[in-house]
């Protein structure tokens, strides 16, 4: 009440603070950053960031307390609230589809497995970590409608070294594996249906801004694609006294341009993203489109039409950096806006020098039975590099620890973490922290066992394999050559291209690999419950019969009626004139009818003469004595 | 020779078909049995099924202070003994001395009232009745911010009938809550939200021209000064979690005409259902399952200011803003238009006074809360600050939420029990069979404390109920083998039990003559 009624003094503190502008505390910026790379393709980049510093915000993160936030502006509220239930401090989400080559195209701004990939860091609670994960997946596989809810305890882990807090955290914390969880899922496939709900989290929808330029149908012919949330705290300062929030979004591709029958690079904003760029996003703070024309001295390989607004230059040397920078919201006033590259020769494809370090990782083996994991490392740099080494690899691939590693390789590496596997309940995770020698390719190959699955657990499609998450690679490089972004703690775009010399961190995601474990008959069960049925009542029957059944001889009853007597007459009479033809010696006379309730497994002939013998005894007495039945069965007791 | 005379003949395969039976019966209908039968945990189906025929009314003490006519203390309780979901316990006694005095020195209902409630204290879920000195000047009927009521004895009878009536409980809300079948046909019982523990209200400002209009808004100070008080008083009732958050960008999609005669744009009734279609997948949350109350202040595109709902008769609505029923409401908020050659965007400062009462509107409508605005004649003090609700208001919205949970669980119970008898698949396991229990004998509790009058238990006992039925009735374990088809069932045991059933069957024949035997056999010796 007081507030609002309040003094003249208090109005004038509010107006002063409205003046200043409510939105102060969120900002919102907007890039995107295109790059030729040497092979050819073309990588655009864009980067939506949102912050949100708040007193209480800065204090949460200080405090490692849950976020709360009651007043949302820029911030998307439906990502807000899972932060806030689910204890999240620090969250990263990939989604994407093709593999980054290293070797040919340097490395990203932000490095992704193909598939799915979630790495999150949570405030110390005293919830169940383990079930409010479970709960976090479910619900941001709602949230961006990817199948993340296949996470569960046999994918996921808590790696040691690799994945580190990328926020603000201090030692103790980030130390502690048992707050964070990471799980992959290399199947998992993007589409439309992942980036409608992603573009959702942007304040200005899919409307206006930079945005606009993603139109499902380039996005997803691109050779690679992917698309990610980083949510982290950060600093606002150099000193880091005031953290704020900052959630970044961000969107991979490489594109081949189009090299039409000239055989030019050429490319153009429009003819790339197929939609005109007309608006920028208005409550974005800073709209800008990044150029990198570092391979482009003095306009020689190709021009830009329209000229950029500026052109900034970092680094030195090896590591030197050019951007040409367009200012959308100066560039967009009326009509659409494009930019257009020309380029003066035909692309010659040749050798791209390779980075630094790379990394492959392939199979090795045959049969079905074993197999190993081996990856390729690749220094090309002058400098030996330490790097770690994160495999996670599913239980169903047993893996022989002890004759991985000869006792020379342990010499210059050693395991950070193991995680042995246990069936069904938990995978392997391996953490090895090993060394590269100048100008070397190292191996290191991890043996394995294929292990037969139970029928259910097969999923559909089982005869495609199984996948394995890629591995990680995490080193710092001596220098920044090949690397797009040096600086992590930037929170804008254009910050983190800027070229700082010394050491740079880098974590790079090898290929995934697929494994075809043996796959059983799926229609087997079926058939064996048929067969086995079969057998069974087969056998029942004839045991049922000997058990129950006595073979006895049996007089047929005289009674007949008339019409039946005539038959039997003439079958009868038939049927010895017959066999007077035939001279049989007929020795059972068709007076005396006898039927045999014979069982067909009774073979034994000399037992069923018994028995027709005991008949005729019982016949005989049966026809002397003409006593009731119950005397009989008397005296067959 | 008959039959007879050869099982006689053959007693050792009279006992093997009894034992081939025996075996069949001992082992193969339990293996059967237990292999296919779905798992149930005991339920207290015929508790459930007596629910409905168990009494529930409410039971609110009425104390009169003072003296009235005795014919008309008689017709007062006549009167109010026709209220089917309500017994009134009427007790009287005359008024103390500092009462008396009070009752003379206040000069002003506000001043009474407040001399009153401080010496006279009701039970939460009671009444008084302060029969106040002929020769005041005030109107015949007072409703105190607390839970008196102040008459003149010569006030109409009817008239405070009705107040006391619609003090204990909102009207369409009993109606909604002792019918068995829901008002569906009722426009004004489906405004009412789903009773539930909580609720999220969420403030939508929505911006669709953000480089046109820059709001100034402080949303945090809008909803401390209003809401933050009203949350605070309802807390024991129902839990409200209040956010805000702007959505920028996006509008809503209508086409309102010009209107010539009012000189702005008219947004016909009829369109209104269109509107919050196009922002609903803005809104939803992934976390909470709790139902939401959405309150959305729409700022209209420059193109459409200033914009104005029209009634069905096309005149303008004064409050500007709709209700969706059982969702939330609308308000349009006009902001001037913009100068000619004013830079952009432009800023402009909302009116936070008329958009938190528009909202508190709303929100007393879709809980409902109980008010006297339809009587005549009656006068009703309001807390100092508007906002706040007053005592019997809060007990009456209690009552009336008691009442709904009271019906409602029983309706999720029986539809349990009901769904359970049709669909022989579901499974109940022991943790939902727990719950039933628990829910069943807290709905239990919840009538006897209403019946008895104590309604802060009653909310507590029906909250509890209701959190366990639902929790039961809506668990993924009951689903688990919906759509396990039956015919999967028989195509694994029909190959092996029919052709080992059926010779076992047959042969049972020879057990029965073997047995008749050896029973006349004894008869006869």
């Amino acid at each position: 009440m007081n507030t609002r009624l309040g003094s003249p003094v208090a109005w004038c503190a509010w107006l002063a603070l409205w003046c200043v502008g409510v939105r102060a505390d969120n900002k919102f910026t907007e890039e995107l950053l295109l790059r030729p790379l040497a092979s050819g393709h073309l990588h655009s980049h864009f980067e939506f960031t949102t912050t949100w510093s708040s007193p209480e915000i800065s204090k949460a993160v200080h405090n490692y307390r849950d976020f709360e936030f009651a007043h949302y502006d820029l911030f998307p509220r439906a990502l807000g609230e899972v932060v806030e239930r689910y204890h999240v401090r620090e969250l990263h989400l990939s989604l994407t589809q093709g593999l980054w080559r290293h070797r040919k195209w340097g490395y990203p701004v932000v490095d992704a497995p193909p598939g799915a990939q979630l790495w999150v860091w949570f405030n110390p609670t005293t919830d169940d970590l383990d079930q409010t994960w479970r709960d976090l997946v479910n619900a941001l596989s709602g949230l961006i409608c990817a199948s993340l809810n296949f996470i569960d305890s046999t994918n996921t882990v808590s790696p040691e070294l690799s994945y580190r807090p990328q926020g603000v955290a201090d030692d103790w914390y980030a130390g502690n594996s048992s707050y964070m969880r990471y799980a992959a899922l290399p199947r998992e496939n993007v589409c439309t249906e992942n980036l409608t709900p992603w573009k959702k989290l942007l304040p200005c929808d899919a409307q206006s801004g930079l945005v606009a330029l993603l139109h499902p149908g380039p996005l997803y012919t691109a050779h690679y694609h992917s698309l990610s949330l980083h949510l982290r705290p950060s600093c606002q300062d150099a000193d880091c006294h005031n953290a704020q929030l900052e959630l970044v979004q961000a969107l991979s591709l490489v594109q081949l341009p189009d090299s039409s029958a000239e055989g030019y690079q050429d490319w153009s904003l429009h003819n790339l993203f197929l939609v005109p760029l007309i608006y920028s996003c208005p409550l974005a703070d800073i709209s800008r489109i990044y150029v990198d024309i570092t391979d482009n001295e003095d306009m020689k390989k190709f021009t830009l039409e329209p000229a950029p607004h500026q052109v900034e230059e970092s680094g030195s040397e090896a590591s030197h950096r050019r951007l040409a920078v367009y200012d959308t919201h100066k560039a967009l006033i009326g009509d659409p806006f494009s930019i257009d590259a020309v380029y003066s020769d035909h692309h010659i494809y040749g050798m791209v020098s390779p980075p630094i370090l790379h990394v492959s990782r392939f199979i090795t083996g045959y049969g079905q039975e074993g197999g190993s994991i081996t990856v390729k490392f690749t220094n090309t740099g002058p400098e030996p590099l330490t790097l770690v080494y994160l495999e996670v690899v599913p239980w169903y691939l047993r893996l022989f620890l002890h004759t991985s590693h000869s006792a020379e390789q342990l010499e210059s590496m050693y395991v950070a973490k193991l995680v042995t596997a246990r069936d069904r309940e938990l995978p392997w995770l391996y953490e090895a922290v090993l060394e590269v020698g100048p100008r070397t390719t190292r191996e290191l190959s991890l043996e394995f066992n294929r292990a037969l699955l139970k029928w259910l657990e097969y999923p559909p499609d089982a005869n495609h394999g199984f996948y394995i998450p890629a591995a990680t690679v995490s080193t710092i490089l001596p220098s920044p050559r090949n690397v797009s972004v040096n600086s992590l703690n930037e929170s804008t775009l254009k910050g983190k291209l800027l070229v700082r010399d010394g050491e740079s961190f880098v974590r790079i995601h090898t290929e995934t690999l697929l494994v075809s474990l043996p796959t059983p008959d799926f229609s087997m069960p079926y058939n064996v419950i048929c067969l086995a049925c079969t057998v069974v009542a087969l056998a029942f029957g004839p045991i049922h019969n000997i058990t129950t059944k006595k073979l006895v001889l049996k007089k047929l009853e005289v009674k007949e009626s008339l019409l039946t007597r005539l038959i039997n007459k003439i079958k009868g009479k038939f049927r010895r004139s017959s066999k007077v033809d035939d001279g049989g010696a007929e020795k059972t006379p068709a007076a005396e009818p006898v039927v045999v309730e014979e069982n067909p497994l009774y073979e034994d002939r000399e037992e069923l003469e018994d028995i027709m013998e005991e008949e005729e005894e019982e016949e005989e007495e049966d026809k002397d004595s003409c006593k009731p039945s119950e005397e009989n069965s008397k005296k067959d007791r | 020779m008959s039959k007879e005379e050869d099982n006689a003949k053959n007693p050792e395969g009279a006992w093997a078909a009894a034992g081939f039976a025996v075996v069949l019966l001992v082992v193969g209908v339990p293996v059967w049995w237990f292999t296919t039968t779905v798992y149930r945990a005991q339920l207290p189906y015929s508790t459930i099924e007596t629910l409905s025929s168990q009494l529930r009314h409410h039971t609110v003490g009425v104390t009169i202070i003072g003296s009235l006519p005795p014919s008309f203390q008689e017709d007062l309780v006549k009167s109010l003994g026709s209220m089917q979901s309500v017994k009134f316990l009427m007790s009287q006694r005359q008024p103390t001395k500092e009462e008396r005095q009070a009752l003379h020195s206040g000069k002003t209902p506000d001043e009474l009232d407040r001399h009153m409630s401080q010496l006279v204290r009701v039970a939460a879920g009671m009444l008084a009745v302060v029969v106040l000195p002929e020769a005041m000047e005030i109107k015949e009927v007072v409703v105190g911010t607390d839970r008196l009521i102040y008459i003149k004895p010569t006030a109409d009878l009817q008239v405070v009938s009705s107040v006391v009536r619609n003090m204990v409980m909102d009207p369409l809300a009993s109606r909604y809550a002792f019918t068995n079948r829901p008002l569906h046909h009722k426009k004004e019982a489906m405004r009412q939200v789903p009773t539930e523990p909580g609720y999220d209200v969420t403030l939508t400002l929505m911006v669709p021209e953000p480089h046109r209009t820059k709001i100034e808004w402080d949303a945090r100070a809008a909803v401390t000064d209003y809401l933050s008080p009203v949350v605070k008083q309802l807390e024991n009732v129902s839990k409200l979690t209040v956010r805000s958050q702007v959505l920028y960008m996006t509008g809503l999609s209508v086409s309102p005409q010009w209107s010539e005669a009012h000189k702005h744009y008219a947004l016909p009734e009829n369109q209104l259902p269109l509107t919050i279609n196009a922002i609903e997948a803005k809104l939803g949350s992934f976390v909470w399952t709790r139902p939401s109350l959405h309150f959305v202040v729409y700022i209209p595109r420059e193109k459409q200011l200033p914009l104005h709902i029209h009634a069905a008769d096309g005149s303008p609505l004064p409050s500007n803003s709709f209700l969706v029923p059982r969702w939330g409401g609308v308000m349009i908020h006009n902001v001037p238009t913009a100068a000619p050659n004013v830079s952009l965007p432009r800023p402009v400062t909302l009116d936070s006074h008329w958009i938190m009462s528009t909202v508190l509107t709303h929100l007393h409508r879709l809980l409902p809360i109980p008010s006297l605005r339809e009587i005549e004649g009656v006068e009703t003090l309001a807390m100092k600050d508007s906002s706040m609700l007053t005592a019997w208001q809060l007990d009456g919205l209690a009552r009336a939420r008691v009442s709904a949970y009271l019906s409602n669980i029983r309706i999720t119970l029986q539809s349990l029990c009901e769904l359970v008898g049709e669909i022989s698949n579901m499974v109940i396991s022991d943790e939902v069979g727990g719950w039933v229990w628990g829910a069943v004998e807290e709905w239990e509790e919840c009538g006897r404390a209403t019946r008895e009058g104590r309604l802060q238990d009653a909310t507590l006992y029906c909250t509890r109920s209701f959190t366990q039925a639902d929790a039961a009735f809506f668990h993924p374990s009951m689903l688990a083998l919906l759509y396990f088809p039956d015919n999967q069932k028989y195509a694994i045991y029909v190959p092996l039990f029919l052709p080992v059933s059926i010779p076992v069957l047959l042969s049972l024949k020879m057990v029965f003559g073997l047995c008749r035997k050896s029973s006349t056999k004894e008869k006869s010796e």
